[in-house]
């Protein structure tokens, strides 16, 4: 079976527009070698990658090029798609994060992610917004009133 | 005419025919509804009581009774001549009275004289015997006549009430005291058992025991004379009536559990009866062999075993669907397993019942009997049939229903919420604890509703595992540890089946079946609207989630 | 912005805000580290076992019931063994020749009488003695006769032709701690002998007793037939009652037997010669029959009765074993016939009958043990050799233990596993002859008074009157059931199907116990009252269906308008009622114009058919309902998932709805249909509360419609409460169970995977 492999584009926006040089950059993940197979069927092909740190990166590439697939392992979303399989190794400030020592939730906790399409749980706005904190453990109802109010009303995210 | 044809040809009558068959079909279960509604609900209405007199070969006669049906028959049947072909029509007449005569007789129309109904005439519902039917002429207090005549049915009624308070004090000291002192007695006798078994029985434990049984007797004896007591009180009063062949009959006033005329009473006043027979029937206990009296073991019985059962199914079938749907991987394992319980669902349940007399009764039951119970030997403690059992045996029938719908109810949560809150950093313990279940539970409440419904309503495994037909004690009751499990229990399905098929008068016995039936219907009708509605409400809330 | 997005953004921002305050220090944190998250962590990983376990465990029950019932079933099926548990001799044996020895019932205690000696009692492990009894005489004991079946009374004989009964019995103590057998030895009518003047040599003497007393068949010294008969209840002494018989033999006796009950008499030749004696009134004994039962060569080589005494079973030369019982003929007379015989392997040395079973035991002149059981129809097990010769065999009434005498105070003890030998296959599924029976039959009657009842086990009769109570069900399920799920998934307005379906799954849900009342308390009276009223039903309702849709149809257009189609049904309900109405009123006239005014006379005597009340009509009825509902909500899912593009192209080419619903969506909807019919039926052959209480439950085998039945489930219903845990009844209702169990998986693993197929197809059109 031939496989199409079809390039992702990265795009970085730069913190200083004069002074990009990915070279010096400090990367948050780093990938070596990545593939990632559906059964059988390859995904992603030896993917390098460094993603900086305190900026927007992008990928752009047609659907089903493997965009997604790679966003998800960043935070190891692809565990939950049964009889998937990894090679290579994903470095996220330089630990890697398939280390069987590696808790996953804490790793989830860390890398954030929006969805494609929105998502909410079937609960209150509140309890939607503040479901990340009461995670951690934050059940203390002032902390949670003053910071779910406070990402209810400022600016969205983005627009600072 | 060439229209008619081309109609034809359309297949048009077909579709009639296949429109019919859901008529037929809603037709029936509306019929069936109705038949059980109005034989269940009439058995509480205060019918009127008809004079008949009658000419036959026989003389002349009189009968009192209540109409309780009417047929035409064949002539021939009723012993006619040949000539006299056709349907003639007789009426069945329960005429009461039963340690008398016959309480039930079928009387031809065509011998019938006249028909009267007069206002002075009593019903009486007795604890033995079944009904009594009659002329109330006097009242006496021990042999001196207290009232006669016109006053003498209000003094009776009094005199009822008077006995039916005195009644519910005994009632107290000999079910709920005596009964309380019995089980702690029979528990100190175990306890005694126990000591001697283990070798424990010094002198000084055994003593223990001793003095704590004899305070105990003294306790017994002193309700004892009380109850002695309040019996004499309660003999006091008897009543003389006629009947209706003339003769004229004493009866107790402790035998009377309510006195009616109801050829006087207004539509508010029967109504009123009505109702309380009604709260009557389904509080009170039974009497003669099930076949008088209330249901309220049986409807208890059913409840209490139906809850056990959810206690233990729910979690089961829960944590299951939970497995197969979230934790195991979908393969061929998981395909087998689903097949499994779908069998399971389609397995007979009678075989649960066989299943769960070997398996829970005698082989469980009676390990565990002879490992932790020795005390209670020879007689069986948990290796007889009994509430756990049954609520087991039955938690086992139910589960491919819990397990079914939940699955069902996991499979409609879209897969994004999962991953928006495993993204979040949640474990996946937290995500199906604070998104995934509290999804689908009303799916697991529809799947708990239909087993309950379901479980109320079995009853060929429960003959093998639990049910009889007279439970001397509740399986729930004031005495620790409460919750009896080991006790055998009475069951409204069973209920039915016994009283319509097993009791020895079975048309004296007739209205009360159709009246359990109707509880029966009500509970588990009620049950499955509640799910169904629940399962509606939820399909239109996923199809906003879902889109 | 929907509120989605709202809080999707804010999210976000609170989510960057935490991440920028946890990234100050550029280090990611990927392992545990605080206490929290460990136990978060925990909590996991508990979570997982646990559901793992619980779902585990779940499908661990349902192997475990499949399993369960398996192991109580399969001791039925496990094939005999003998095993040698003991070979010792008798150190301080009594002396003389062995007379007798015999077994207590667990075959822990063997005794033995002796020529000269006492009776002597021994362990059957070891041979230790455990204790002599003296006999009341000093005469030499000349024979020892087994007076009942279970081995405790005896009647002895000396060399003077004295009498004596004695009883055997033993006391359990635990006075050492451990349960112990005491033998004690008791003399029921007293230990004074009686002499018996007229007997011979005595070879040909048999004693029975009963209540009233005792009796004693011989043949005395001039070789005639003589009874002595003592009135006596136990605790009395024995009391002669004079009655002059004698009877001259018309051949030379070689056996003479006489039943438990002391009723009937055989006496038998070597080469067959039989005659038969009923001797209930003592002074006038009745010649039953008088046969030959073999034709010479064949000689006969063991001959003994099978427990209850209604069977003979005889060895004979040609290395058979025939069983005979007796029957009465056409003519009024008795015969002996054969139901059955087995092939031996050898000349027959011994024959031993089991004293609670239709079973017995051949021993062959290789010592090779032959285990048979009448009604199993089957040998149970022949062995290798046991032993190069043994005097004499005893067997344990249990018939778990046989001792088997060697030489006089040599002995081998041998165990035999034989709990179930009356089920085999060919006694469960074949015909079988049973006693007292013309011919060879299917019957299913487990209650027994006593040992001497032969159990039929025969689970034919009760499979059929399952697969008829189905056959009936689903003759009446099915037309209602498909029809109505069709036109209420293809032609019925949506409006009317949301009342529909939910009336159709209360129906489901109705207790089958409140069916099985109604069917038996209100619909069987009714049905009996009007028969031929149902019966036009099934012509006046389809009828009037269809008049109903010819008038709808030549109705004039504004008013057909007036109710749109898909409200065919809702119209129809109160033709349905007119229709039943008119039906019963119908009913007595057409009853008494072609019926003679009396339907179930008029078929019993112009057909011969009995009607019983409550009958396979009822319960088809009543059963129909019940399966009614399974079959609609399946055959309506899958008539509803037929794809519309498919129905549209029909229409579209200019088909009818009709032809359209009959050419295309039955069509592909058809395994949807199959699978909702198998359900349906594995739905009615489990159902138990119904046929209860529908039938009376009698195990007939006749098609009959007005002829009730018994049913597998109902059986189970009705006889394992009072079954006898272990016992073999228990095992066949198990197996009856495990029967009903197979069949429902058949039925609804073929329903299941042809819906499965059905939908991967239903994806693909």
């Amino acid at each position: 079976m031939t496989t199409v492999q079809t390039p992702i584009s990265v795009s970085i926006a730069p913190m200083d527009k004069d002074n990009l040089d990915i070279g010096k950059e400090v990367s948050t993940f780093e990938t070596k070698n990545f593939n990632l197979f559906y059964g059988e069927k390859q995904a992603l092909h030896g993917v390098n990658i460094k993603i900086p740190e305190h900026r927007v990166t992008a990928f752009i590439g047609p659907s089903g090029c493997g965009k997604s697939t790679l966003l998800r392992s960043f935070n190891r979303m692809n565990d939950l798609v049964d009889n998937v399989r990894i090679e290579g190794e994903i470095l996220l400030g330089g630990k890697d994060i398939h280390h069987p020592k590696v808790d996953v939730s804490n790793l989830r906790r860390q890398v954030g992610m929006v969805f494609q399409r929105p998502n909410p749980f079937p609960k209150s706005i509140y309890e939607n917004v503040g479901y990340g904190l009461r995670l951690q453990g934050v059940n203390q109802r002032s902390i949670l009133d003053d910071k779910v109010e406070w990402a209810l009303k400022g600016p969205p995210c983005g627009t600072r | 005419m060439q229209n008619i044809s081309k109609w034809w040809k359309s297949g048009s009558p077909w579709i009639w025919l296949n429109a019919g068959a859901v008529a037929i079909s809603m037709v029936t279960v509306i019929g069936l509804l109705t038949l059980i509604l109005v034989r269940g609900l009439g058995h509480f209405w205060a019918a009127d009581i008809i004079e008949v007199r009658y000419q036959d070969s026989n003389g002349a006669q009189t009968m009192i009774g209540e109409l309780i049906r009417k047929e035409q028959v064949d002539l021939k049947n009723l012993g006619k001549e040949a000539s006299e072909r056709g349907n003639g029509e007789r009426w069945l007449l329960k005429t009461g009275n039963r340690e008398l005569s016959a309480d039930f007789r079928w009387i031809e129309q065509a011998n019938i004289v006249s028909v009267s109904t007069p206002k002075e005439l009593v019903v009486l519902e007795r604890k033995e015997w079944g009904d009594f039917y009659g002329y109330l002429i006097s009242v006496s207090e021990k042999d001196t006549l207290v009232a006669d005549g016109g006053e003498a049915w209000d003094e009776f009624t009094r005199r009822v009430e008077r006995v039916e308070g005195l009644g519910k004090k005994t009632h107290q000291l000999e079910r709920v005291e005596m009964g309380a002192i019995n089980y702690q007695l029979e528990q100190l006798r175990l306890k005694r058992r126990k000591l001697e078994l283990d070798g424990n029985d010094t002198p000084a434990a055994l003593e223990k025991i001793n003095v704590k049984v004899q305070k105990l007797g003294r306790e017994f004896d002193s309700y004892m004379v009380d109850v002695r007591a309040l019996n004499k009180e309660i003999e006091r009063d008897s009543a003389l009536f006629q009947i209706m062949d003339g003769q004229k009959v004493t009866i107790s006033i402790a035998q009377v559990v309510e006195g009616l005329r109801p050829n006087s009473m207004s539509t508010v006043q029967k109504i009123g009866n009505y109702i309380s027979t009604f709260v009557g029937f389904v509080s009170d206990n039974p009497r003669e062999a099930n076949t008088e009296g209330g249901v309220f073991p049986a409807i208890f019985g059913t409840v209490v075993m139906v809850l056990t059962m959810s206690i233990i199914v729910t979690p089961f079938g829960v944590i299951a669907a939970v497995y197969l749907r979230e934790y195991a991987s979908q393969g061929i394992v998981t395909k087998i397993v689903r097949i499994a319980v779908n069998n399971l669902a389609g397995v007979p349940s009678i075989v649960f019942g066989v299943f769960g007399l070997g398996f829970f009764v005698y082989f469980l039951g009676g390990s565990i009997d002879s490992l932790f119970y020795p005390e209670y030997a020879p007689a069986p403690y948990l290796g007889t049939s009994g509430m756990m059992w049954a609520s087991l045996t039955l938690a086992l029938l139910t589960l491919p229903v819990v397990i079914v719908s939940t699955e069902e109810g996991l499979t409609r949560i879209p897969r994004n919420l999962r991953e928006g809150s495993l993204a979040l950093g949640a474990t996946k313990a937290e995500t199906l604890w604070k998104v995934v279940l509290p999804m689908a539970s009303p799916s697991i409440m529809t799947g708990l509703i239909l087993a309950v419904a379901r479980a109320a309503g079995e009853v060929a495994p429960l003959m093998l595992v639990g049910v009889v037909k007279l439970a001397p004690e509740l399986p729930l009751d004031g005495n620790f540890p409460f919750l009896h499990i080991e006790r055998k229990f009475m069951h409204l399905g069973f209920h039915i089946y016994d009283v319509g098929f097993q009791s020895p008068n079975v048309e004296a016995a007739q209205p009360l079946v159709y009246a359990t039936a109707f509880l029966l219907v009500l509970i588990i009708v009620i049950l499955n609207l509640a799910a169904i509605l629940l399962r509606n409400n939820l399909r239109e809330k996923y199809r906003g989630i879902a889109g | 912005m929907s509120w989605q997005d709202v809080h999707q953004s804010s999210f976000l921002k609170l989510w960057s805000h935490f991440q920028r305050r946890l990234s100050i220090m550029s280090d990611f944190n990927l392992y545990q580290t605080t206490p929290r998250q460990r136990q978060r962590a925990v909590v996991d990983r508990l979570a997982r076992w646990g559901v793992t376990a619980g779902g585990m465990s779940v499908i661990l029950a349902i192997v475990l019931i499949f399993a369960f019932l398996l192991s109580v079933v399969l001791p039925i099926f496990v094939p005999a063994s003998v095993e040698s548990v003991a070979e010792f001799s008798q150190s301080q044996l009594a002396k003389g020749k062995t007379r007798y020895i015999g077994l207590s019932e667990n075959g822990e205690i063997a005794f033995r009488f002796s020529e000269h000696e006492p009776l002597q009692f021994f362990h059957s492990n070891d041979g230790s003695l455990i204790k002599n009894f003296v006999l009341p005489w000093d005469g030499e004991l000349k024979r020892v006769i087994p007076v009942d079946k279970e081995g405790h009374i005896f009647a002895l004989l000396n060399n003077d032709n004295q009498l004596i009964l004695v009883e055997i019995g033993y006391l359990v103590t635990f006075e050492s701690g451990e349960r112990e057998l005491i033998p004690r030895v008791s003399y029921p009518y007293g230990e004074e002998p009686v002499a018996i003047d007229s007997l011979g040599d005595a070879e040909f003497l048999n004693v029975e007793r009963d209540e009233e007393g005792v009796t004693l068949v011989y043949l005395n010294s001039t070789n005639e037939l003589q009874f002595a008969y003592y009135l006596a209840e136990e605790g009395d002494e024995l009391n002669e009652v004079e009655f002059d018989f004698n009877m001259a033999l018309p051949f030379s006796v070689d056996y003479l037997l006489v039943n438990d009950t002391a009723e009937l008499v055989l006496l038998l030749s070597k080469q067959g010669e039989l005659l038969i004696l009923d001797i209930k009134e003592k002074d006038e004994p009745v010649v039953l029959a008088k046969q030959s039962l073999l034709v010479a060569p064949i000689g006969i080589q063991q001959a003994e009765f099978l427990v209850g005494g209604s069977s003979l079973m005889l060895a004979t030369s040609d290395h058979r074993l025939t069983q005979w019982t007796l029957q009465r003929t056409e003519q009024g007379d008795y015969r002996m016939v054969s139901p059955r015989d087995f092939e031996l392997s050898g000349d027959a040395t011994a024959l031993i009958t089991e004293a609670r079973r239709k079973g017995l035991l051949v021993f062959n002149a290789k010592q090779q043990l032959t285990i048979l059981h009448t009604t199993g129809q089957t040998e149970l097990i022949t062995t290798d050799s046991l032993f190069d010769k043994a005097d004499n065999i005893t067997l344990t009434s249990r018939s778990d233990a046989f001792l088997a005498e060697i030489n006089p105070g040599e002995y081998r003890f041998f165990e035999i596993d034989n709990e179930h030998p009356e089920v085999t296959w060919h006694a469960l599924w074949q015909e079988v002859w049973y006693e007292g029976y013309d011919s060879k039959e299917y019957i299913w009657q487990s209650s027994s008074a006593d040992d001497d009842f032969e159990p039929k086990f025969s689970l034919v009769p009760l499979t059929f009157g399952t697969f008829k109570a189905a056959f009936y069900a689903m003759l009446i399920a099915m037309p209602i059931a498909i029809m109505g799920a069709i036109y209420t998934a293809y032609f019925m307005t949506p409006m009317m199907r949301n009342w529909v379906k939910p009336g159709i799954e209360i129906m489901e849900a109705l207790p089958t116990v409140i069916l099985g009342f109604l069917a038996g308390l209100w619909l069987a009276p009714a049905l009996e009252n009007h028969l031929v009223a149902i019966f036009s039903l099934v012509i006046i309702v389809p009828v009037s269906f269809l008049l109903t849709a010819l008038v709808w149809q030549l109705m004039p257009s504004p008013i057909r308008h007036l109710i749109p189609s898909g409200w065919e049904a809702a119209m129809l309900m109160p033709v349905t009622v007119v229709a039943v109405f008119l039906s019963f009123e119908a009913g007595p006239l057409l009853e008494s114009a072609l019926f003679d005014n009396n339907i179930q006379l008029w078929l019993q005597e112009n057909l011969g058919i009995n009607y019983d009340q409550r009958n396979s009509l009822v319960v088809g009825i009543a059963m129909g309902l019940a399966v009614i509902p399974t079959i609609f909500s399946i055959t309506e899912d899958a008539v509803y998932s037929v794809p519309q593009h498919l129905t549209e192209g029909s229409l579209a080419l200019g088909a009818t709805p009709w032809q359209t619903l009959t050419k295309v969506v039955i069509l592909t909807a058809s395994p949807g249909i199959f699978s909702a019919v198998m359900i349906g039926l594995g739905r009615a052959v489990g159902e138990t509360m119904i046929v209860l209480m529908a039938t009376g439950n009698t195990p007939i085998m006749d098609f009959s419609v007005f002829q009730g039945m018994r049913t597998l489930s109902a059986n189970i219903a009705v006889e394992l409460p009072e079954s006898e845990v272990d016992s073999s009844h228990y095992r066949i209702l198990f197996l009856a169970a495990l029967v009903l169990f197979g069949a429902t998986f058949i039925f609804n693993t073929a329903a299941e995977t042809v819906r499965q197929r059905l939908r991967a197809r239903y994806s693909n059109l």
